[in-house]
């Protein structure tokens, strides 16, 4: 890990951090605001007269408890999409920015190895995706114990926070991979921005259901199952592969950047 | 022992551009100079040297190690200006020399501050609203900062004034008295003639020349333009000439000949010329002259 490194990566991703968990705890604090069995069965009742809407949301299914309630409406569309906004900002500012401007070659000529360089910057976006999760999840706990003390199932929320953690650590993966193989901005936007907004919009068709459902294979985003982990099933399968498919995609992207021809 | 060796280095982009076969050697404590026209492979010779980029075929090496395998214990002791500046923008300068330091574990700021003196570099702005010249003087501190014994500098002086490019010379002097070893692409012909032992000429890709700056003085030559009564005493002239005409213009001919005038003198003596005119070719010529060599 190099030190001075992670020092400036914080000081580039602190801002894009801090926007989007304020945002996304403005919906925590608004979701769990509107919390009531009542209010939860007319949504159910929305559900039914505009099913397409809902479910490519994410919103479908009826919440009998808080922790349901927050899969529901907070997980099917707040935590994927706006954690995958982040993500891709990062990974632009951990890799892609110094590709594209040729400022890499002051990382390069530092003395440092390009696996000690590559590593310490997907760390850092690791990292920072943990903290997000972290201080969403303990933002949430505090929302929900302030106006609903005691009514949310803490085991459940967390799992369904490390699941949903673990999805967006495959899309800032798939960012930050495409980062270490692209050489201009214009690539990254393409394959770094385009295929998590891609999967995302695959996996709001699929939830339409119908003849639409079958693009869930094309997806990893369907991965995330928020509805079994609030229903108390395991999801450590899907847990696994997500770990996995991060993995594969970091030793890649590391791989192929320690390799590659930088023309800096 | 030589310090940089490159061995029949070939980089192929396969659309006519790269490098191919280039082979020379840098010694200790010498000051080497790489020239070439926009687009003949300077830049792509120090890439391979950084370890930027990885040589297609042929060889590399600095300190006797493969420069795109290990780099990091190359770049431990490599001072290195890129010729594209690219800085990391949203930091000030005086953030920008620090992190460098940081990043190479350089304690001691003397050598930073001695070179932001000499340049008199403001490094208090950010970084993207400075000037190319502020810029690169930015970047020439990160490069000498840690006194590495060998210094790739591509285009260093691009974007200063003549004072400051004076400065430079001085300091490539002064690194040279050290015992640095400096390899350097230039278009500055004034301080490459001021700094440099030898040169290299690279065109299209391949090295046209390489040459110790002694020996190129020796292949300088001199300039006559000879003014004669009319055309035909000049045609005349131009024909039964000993040595090879650049051309003929009216009633003038012009013609490059070697150091030693006396041969020359006495022909055109012997054709009554009008007037005559000599110079003595300029270093700028010279090369202009190897630039052109390597187009036939």
């Amino acid at each position: 890990m190099i030190l001075p490194l992670i020092k400036q990566n914080i000081k580039s991703c602190i801002r894009p951090l801090l926007i989007v968990w304020a945002v996304i705890m403005m919906y925590t604090a608004i979701i769990v605001y509107m919390y009531n069995p009542q209010f939860s069965r007319m949504l159910t009742e929305y559900q039914k007269i505009m099913p397409g809407i809902m479910d490519a949301m994410g919103m479908s299914g009826a919440a009998e408890n808080l922790v349901q309630w927050m899969g529901i409406y907070l997980y099917g569309f707040i935590m994927t999409a706006f954690p995958m906004i982040f993500s891709i900002i990062a990974a632009n500012s951990l890799m892609m920015k110094y590709i594209d401007s040729g400022s890499v070659c002051a990382l390069l000529t530092s003395g440092r190895t390009r696996r000690q360089i590559v590593l310490t910057q997907a760390a850092c976006a690791v990292v920072f995706v943990l903290v997000l999760f972290a201080l969403s999840t303990a933002g949430g706990v505090v929302c929900a114990r302030i106006m609903f003390g005691g009514q949310l199932d803490i085991n459940l929320y967390i799992q369904l926070n490390f699941s949903c953690m673990l999805m967006q650590l495959m899309v800032m993966c798939v960012s930050f991979a495409a980062a270490c193989f692209s050489s201009e901005t214009k690539q990254f936007c393409t394959f770094g921005a385009g295929l998590p907004v891609a999967f995302y919009i695959a996996d709001m068709a699929a939830n339409m259901g119908g003849k639409a459902e079958n693009i869930k294979y094309l997806t990893p985003y369907t991965l995330f199952d928020a509805a079994k982990i609030t229903a108390g099933e395991s999801v450590a399968v899907q847990n696994a592969l997500m770990a996995v498919i991060s993995l594969a995609l970091v030793r890649g992207a590391a791989v192929y950047f320690e390799k590659r021809d930088l023309s800096v | 022992m030589n310090r940089i060796e490159v061995e029949n280095l070939t980089k192929d982009y396969k659309n006519g551009r790269g490098i191919f076969g280039l082979d020379f050697s840098v010694g200790r404590g010498e000051v080497f100079g790489y020239l070439g026209p926009n687009g003949a492979g300077k830049t792509t010779t120090i890439r391979c040297l950084m370890g930027f980029i990885k040589a297609g075929g042929g060889s590399c090496r600095i300190n006797g190690m493969d420069c795109f395998e290990h780099s990091r214990q190359i770049h431990k002791n490599v001072g290195y200006l890129p010729g594209e500046i690219a800085l990391i923008n949203d930091m000030t300068g005086r953030q920008y020399l620090k992190f460098i330091r940081e990043m190479k574990g350089i304690k001691d700021s003397r050598r930073q501050k001695y070179i932001t003196d000499l340049f008199e570099l403001d490094d208090s702005g950010k970084i993207k609203k400075m000037s190319k010249g502020t810029k690169q003087k930015v970047a020439l501190a990160a490069a000498f900062m840690g006194q590495p014994d060998i210094l790739v500098l591509d285009e260093a002086t691009s974007g200063l004034d003549p004072l400051m490019q004076n400065r430079f010379v001085d300091l490539v002097l002064e690194e040279k008295k050290r015992g640095r070893t400096i390899f350097m692409s230039s278009h500055i012909f004034e301080e490459v003639e001021k700094t440099c032992d030898r040169v290299a000429i690279i065109k299209d890709g391949r090295l046209v020349s390489v040459e110790s700056m002694a020996a190129l003085a020796t292949k300088k030559q001199k300039s006559y333009t000879v003014l004669f009564k009319d055309r035909r005493r000049a045609a005349a002239f131009a024909s039964k000439a000993p040595f090879a005409v650049e051309k003929v213009q009216g009633a003038r001919v012009h013609f490059y000949a070697g150091q030693n005038p006396g041969p020359v003198l006495a022909a055109v003596a012997r054709a009554d010329p009008v007037d005559i005119e000599i110079k003595s070719q300029s270093l700028e010529e010279l090369f202009l002259h190897f630039y052109k060599e390597g187009d036939r």
